[in-house]
């Protein structure tokens, strides 16, 4: 645990990207027209950015290479704590620049953010990713590996933005019953992932087997990575329900 | 209040439509697990061979589902019935909505893709010692009810609030059960006392959930070594019983809250009504041991709480409830609508459900009769003909309510078909356990079969009934959706 916290690998890139995207959202927020300014929107964007720190620089990173059940912590801290907290922090972002760029972008993100194309777009990138050579080929190549975990949490950025009022170009779900819907199939999609693998009689992904040396003890540790993603995604989307529910 | 006062008003529309998805959600679930349970009986009757692996899987997914269906359709249909009178919190109900949800997944994902077939009652320590299921299933599963208790504890603190608003005592009838000679012309409605009993049983009953699932948990990831197996059995049947329990005093409160309209007369609180209810609170946590007499290592004074808890449990339901309710409608003008006909047949099922359970919980009877097809007879009854017969005549009424469209005469027909299909369903699982027929068994003898293929035409003719009523529900319900939305709220 202790290694967990203090073994960190910083990637030049990643910092400086981080950095400067936290700056600039604070820069953006600075000028946030009424006073006092909102501190949700700042602590939930520099709590996204935590968050993608702990999943790609923490020593999460490397053992997920070890093991599946640290690499589908990897894959939850992206899509189920960073994901939602950059949209809750993008408000700022979205109210200051969203008007200056003008209709089609505004379609655009108005038709990209339908809850039915998020979701459908969530559960594509989620199972599409877990597919065994899609997995096994990210874990061979750095670079398909940042692609997988970038798409991850766009696709789930996405995915809970439609719970978010913009105020402008992001569409909405209007009522308790569509988001209780939403919530409960999303949740019910990644959950069934999730239940394949851990109760699958056998080691899907031969990176794993390779790397552990054991037949058994890789399906273990599948059975434990498929319970982490079957309970923690459950236990996420219950506690959504209270923050985005609204009795209406 | 007038008996046959709107049910949408100015203000509940939110929750209304909160309530037919709990209704219909829930009793699709009814549906779905009754055809699992037409399923069991045609490998019983050796017309349909379904390996033991399955059967046990199916068994464990049709108890589960049917006592958390009938349990949601119910609290879906009570917060409908008290909304006419106080405020309930729709966000409330849809949070409760989807923790039960997620936690029906869990155990649902656990059956099927994880073999999990403990039976729904998860006894420890079967669920970590399966052949044919890992470990990680038997943790979902407890997870599964972790959640579900959750949800009971959301809903039933959402109903608490909204009952309670104006003062606890006045929620219970205090002032009725305490004052008794005075007038009480401000007496709150029975249906926002049983509101409020249910309520308070759910939540005291989600603690002992906890000290069940909790342990085992812990046991799981490794922090406690062995959890007593005893203390575990004690806890899960305080839990599980009193919840599969829970179900007939909430749907209760949905006879409570439409029989006057059906009866054009009100329904008071009266002295017997509110002692009655207060008892309820109490009596319902006694009867749950009656499934461990057969334990030696159970001390006696439990057994003997039991046996005495059980038939102190009968009076509230039988003296003031059954009674009460066939007051009600003796002599009065009533509207025979597939609903009230229905819910009249819940009344008789509560009752004949009831003595089965009675006479189960006779520690002499119990010692011949507890492992035989007895006790799903009697749950059956109770169930099939007492509360989802109560659920579906509410969910019939509230569609046709809010679609204006009036009760079929035809339907009627349904109703006693589905009173016919499932008396008979029930009376030949009574038939078998006085036949010492054993229960929980995948495979039955060549001499057992021949009840369950007399009892299969019965199962098939409730498929009817309810494939009648549930298309005339389907046809209104999109309508009377719809009506709650453009309700002033």
């Amino acid at each position: 645990m202790v290694a967990l916290v203090t073994g960190w690998q910083w990637h030049p890139l990643l910092g400086a990207t981080l950095l400067a995207s936290g700056l600039g959202h604070a820069a953006v927020w600075w000028r946030w027209p009424e006073r006092p300014r909102p501190l949700v929107p700042l602590m939930a964007w520099w709590g996204g950015l935590l968050a993608v720190a702990i999943a790609a620089c923490s020593r999460l990173d490397p053992l997920s290479d070890a093991r599946l059940s640290a690499h589908m912590v990897q894959h939850e801290v992206l899509t189920f704590a960073a994901a939602p907290l950059l949209v809750v922090g993008m408000r700022p972002v979205t109210l200051a620049l969203l008007p200056r760029l003008g209709s089609p972008v505004a379609r655009w993100g108005h038709a990209l953010t339908r809850p039915r194309v998020t979701w459908v777009l969530a559960a594509v990138t989620l199972w599409v990713w877990h597919w065994p050579a899609f997995y096994d080929c990210a874990l061979a190549h750095p670079v398909v590996h940042d692609v997988e975990h970038a798409t991850l949490l766009t696709a789930y950025a996405l995915y809970w933005s439609p719970f978010v009022a913009f105020g402008y170009a992001v569409a909405a779900l209007r009522t308790d019953a569509a988001r209780t819907l939403y919530l409960a199939t999303g949740g019910t999609q990644s959950g069934l992932l999730g239940a394949l693998l851990a109760f699958k009689g056998t080691a899907v992904y031969p990176h794993y087997v390779g790397v552990i040396a054991s037949g058994e003890l890789a399906l273990r540790d599948q059975q434990l990575a498929g319970l982490i993603m079957l309970v923690s995604g459950a236990a996420v989307f219950v506690a959504a329900a209270p923050l985005t529910l609204r009795g209406k | 209040m007038d008996p046959e006062a709107p049910t949408l008003n100015a203000t509940n529309g939110s929750v209304l439509q909160a309530a037919i998805v709990y209704l219909v959600a829930g009793l699709g679930t009814v549906v779905v697990m009754g055809l699992l349970g037409l399923l069991m009986r045609l490998d019983h009757a050796g017309i349909l061979v379904i390996s033991a692996d399955w059967f046990y899987r199916i068994m464990t997914l049709h108890g589960a589902g049917m006592v958390s269906g009938l349990l949601f359709a119910g609290f879906g249909g009570l917060a409908a019935v008290v909304s006419v009178d106080v405020r309930v919190s729709s966000r409330g109900l849809w949070i409760g909505l989807l923790v039960f949800l997620t936690g029906m997944m869990l155990v649902v994902f656990a059956i099927v893709f994880g073999a999990f077939a403990a039976g729904w009652t998860v006894l420890d320590p079967l669920p970590y010692q399966g052949k044919t299921w890992t470990v990680a299933a038997g943790v979902t599963v407890y997870i599964g009810y972790l959640f579900t208790g959750l949800a009971i504890v959301v809903v039933c603190a959402t109903l608490l609030r909204a009952t309670t608003a104006q003062g606890f005592g006045r929620a219970l009838a205090w002032d009725v059960l305490f004052h008794p000679g005075r007038s009480h012309e401000a007496e709150v409605r029975p249906p926002v006392l049983i509101a409020t009993v249910v309520a308070i049983v759910g939540l005291l009953l989600v603690v002992a959930g906890l000290a069940y699932l909790v342990p085992l948990l812990l046991e799981a990831a490794g922090a406690v070594k062995h959890v007593d197996t005893l203390l575990a059995k004690n806890t899960v049947f305080l839990f599980g019983h009193t919840m599969a329990n829970l179900c007939i005093y909430v749907a209760a409160g949905l006879v409570y809250g439409t029989l006057p309209r059906f009866a054009r007369r009100p329904w008071h609180t009266t002295w017997p009504v509110a002692l009655a209810w207060n008892s309820i609170i109490f009596v319902i946590f006694f009867p749950w041991s009656h499934h461990l007499y057969q334990d030696f290592v159970q001390p006696l004074g439990l057994q003997i709480l039991s046996n005495l808890g059980s038939f102190a449990g009968a009076f509230p339901s039988f003296v003031v409830t059954i009674v009460g309710a066939l007051a009600l409608v003796y002599g009065a003008d009533l509207d025979w609508s597939p609903s009230a006909i229905l819910m009249l047949l819940g009344v008789w099922g509560w009752v004949l459900g009831g003595l089965g359970a009675i006479l189960d919980a006779v520690v002499p009877i119990n010692q011949v009769m507890h492992n035989t097809m007895w006790v799903p007879a009697h749950f059956h009854t109770y169930n099939m003909v007492g509360v989802a017969a109560f659920v579906w005549a509410y969910l019939y009424h509230l569609a046709g309510e809010l679609s204006d469209a009036p009760a079929r005469r035809a339907s009627r027909w349904a109703a006693w078909l589905y009173g016919i299909g499932a008396a008979g369903t029930s009376v030949v699982f009574f038939l078998e356990g006085a036949h010492s027929i054993p229960r929980r068994y995948a495979v039955h003898e060549a001499d057992w079969q021949g009840y369950a293929r007399v009892a299969i035409p019965f199962v098939v003719l409730m498929v009817i009934a309810l494939a009648w009523l549930g298309a005339e529900i389907l046809a209104r319900i999109g309508r009377a959706y719809r009506r709650t939305r453009l309700a002033p709220s």
